[in-house]
């Protein structure tokens, strides 16, 4: 009943592993896919080997959570053990989802290439960032940008599907939906975090170290559900419904919004590893009650 | 606002440092306002406001809360220049404290600033009139700590240093090795370098004697999401930092391997070399 075709992939069922959530080391993946994700996406890969932010980088708040984690990354070419060691996840049949960024378009393109050596089951672009002193999420608030991103990272990457991961920090979401579609992206996911801040008024200082950071969780729900709304009207490739999905029922809204799948990450910090199990059996029984027989038969019908 | 039970716990807040006492050349405990909560073998992240944030032990005494560091690296000479009346966040406390259930006859074994979260523990295990052997190791004599306040909680305590100065000559491993051929423990606790853990574990293993072990890598979130600190698919600050005999033998990263705060993979001897340069 769960089960989905996303790009040509096969999953099992329509949950997918958010980037940046136990994405760095190849068995925090495969314990994530064992618990019952049906896709799982690995923590950005960078250009170079790159520390990233002092903390606190990752803080709670009442509505969600805040992180400025600022993109660490061991360089792609420091990474060759961890791909090797995800190869398991072809034995259990969860598909891998390489994320990669990049300072420069020629970076992601750079990455892309390595990355699509190693034959992931899709890559996801994560030209959304907020958290850079580069301003990593520029890639997703012009057009021109966006569709110069999309095109040059397809010309690398052969057959395997391209995500877009779209910034909700513009006015533009559609519009750049729209440009990745024509550059060529096979996938949208929308959204990124929301540029927030909190200040704890005790030290008179913004809690995370960089300052600004982005929001997810619950607060960023509704947010998410509205720019995949948007999105779908506008675009005819599958969308990623991402942002403070953390139930069945949000799964399911995110799906009659106009999603193909969805991404679950702030929510293992509420619920635990059990999550991605908990939402499909909330999701099954929602669909029984309601008699639909698969996902796809629930996809956009909040539209009309 | 409706906060959940988890959310509420992990929320910064801010603690004034009510006063700082010496414990060795290096080594200061700093005790704070309010009482946080945290069971031995559990931590808080410590927030200086403006600069970083670390995973600390607590040292619970009585009804105050204190935090125990060493004067090492940038950030210890931060924390070491604060003084009563300044603040520092916390958050927390995360991660599952040391199981006492089933224990009779206790080891504790601590080398270093690992010896912070064993005290608190000696003492839950003196309250429970459970029988305690404390081996505590350090550098030289210089860098021996909390000795005095362990003499008066724990059975027998057995000193050894690395250079000789006081106790015996040489690791923890020595004296260990005795006492569990002579005497027969349901457990020995401990915390401290890994390799010295790794060292304290094969021993047991090889005697047939459990072990927790409480385990450190570098932190980030502390609520089990960001991935900085796992040990093979273990997340250290939510399925630990405690670890039994059984997780341990699965680990073929415990003693061997760690993480960077960049996600790159690399021996114990780098770890250590950046965490405290």
């Amino acid at each position: 009943m769960l089960s989905v075709d996303f790009c040509g992939i096969k999953m099992r069922n329509p949950t997918r592993l958010a980037s940046g959530i136990l994405g760095v080391t190849a068995s925090s993946l495969l314990r994530v896919a064992k618990s019952g994700a049906g896709a799982v996406t690995m923590k950005s890969v960078g250009p170079r080997e790159r520390f990233g932010h002092n903390n606190p980088t990752v803080v709670d708040i009442d509505c969600g959570m805040l992180n400025a984690v600022g993109l660490p990354t061991p360089g792609y070419k420091n990474m060759e053990d961890e791909m090797a060691e995800l190869l398991e996840l072809k034995k259990i049949g969860v598909p891998l989802i390489a994320s990669l960024y990049g300072a420069k378009i020629g970076e992601f393109a750079e990455v892309a290439a390595w990355l699509a050596e190693h034959r992931p089951d899709a890559i996801e672009l994560d030209m959304s960032c907020p958290n850079t002193e580069w301003g990593g999420a520029m890639f997703s608030h012009s057009v021109d940008v966006a569709e110069k991103l999309v095109s040059s990272v397809k010309e690398v990457t052969g057959k395997i599907p391209v995500i877009a991961k779209l910034s909700p920090n513009t006015h533009l979401i559609t519009e750049v939906g729209v440009a990745c579609e024509k550059a060529g992206a096979d996938a949208l996911c929308a959204v990124n975090t929301v540029s927030a801040m909190s200040i704890n008024i005790d030290a008179r200082k913004p809690v995370l170290n960089f300052r600004k950071g982005g929001l997810s969780g619950p607060a960023l729900k509704p947010i998410a559900v509205r720019c995949v709304y948007d999105l779908f009207e506008k675009v005819n490739i599958p969308i990623i419904g991402e942002g403070g999905c953390s139930s069945g029922r949000d799964a399911i809204e995110f799906i009659q919004a106009g999603a193909a799948i969805v991404g679950i990450g702030t929510a293992v910090r509420y619920r635990g590893l059990q999550v991605f199990a908990e939402v499909c059996s909330e999701m099954g029984q929602w669909m029984k009650q309601n008699g639909f027989l698969g996902v796809k038969e629930m996809v956009g019908i909040a539209h009309g | 606002m409706g906060e959940t039970a988890l959310q509420a716990g992990a929320q910064m807040r801010m603690h004034e440092i009510k006063k700082a006492v010496q414990e060795n050349d290096s080594n200061k405990t700093f005790y704070l306002s309010g009482f946080i909560g945290c069971e031995p073998g559990q931590f808080v992240m410590v927030w200086i406001p403006g600069v970083d944030e670390k995973p600390f032990s607590l040292m619970n005494v009585g009804k105050k809360s204190a935090i125990n560091l060493e004067v090492k690296g940038k950030w210890g000479k931060k924390f070491f220049g604060l003084k009563a009346g300044d603040k520092i966040g916390i958050r927390g406390p995360f991660g599952k404290p040391f199981d006492l259930r089933k224990v009779r006859k206790a080891c504790i074994v601590g080398g270093g600033v690992g010896v912070v979260p064993l005290v608190p523990l000696a003492e839950r295990l003196k309250k429970a009139k459970i029988k305690t052997v404390f081996v505590l190791g350090a550098k030289a004599k210089s860098k021996i700590l909390f000795k005095n306040r362990l003499k008066k909680i724990v059975s027998k305590l057995v000193i050894a240093t690395d250079d000789g100065s006081e106790g015996e000559l040489g690791f923890v491993t020595k004296p260990l090795a005795r006492l569990l051929s002579k005497e027969k423990f349901d457990c020995v606790f401990t915390c401290g370098p890994e390799l010295m853990m790794f060292n304290v574990f094969e021993l047991c293993r090889q005697r047939g004697v459990n072990v927790q072990a409480s385990l450190e890598r570098f932190m980030k979130c502390g609520v089990g999401i960001c991935g900085a600190c796992m040990v093979n698919d273990q997340i250290v600050c939510v399925d630990g930092t405690v670890f039994g005999s059984k997780q341990l033998a699965k680990m073929s990263e415990f003693g061997k391997t760690a993480y960077l705060k960049s996600g790159r993979r690399c021996g114990l001897s780098e770890f250590y070399r950046w965490r405290s340069p």
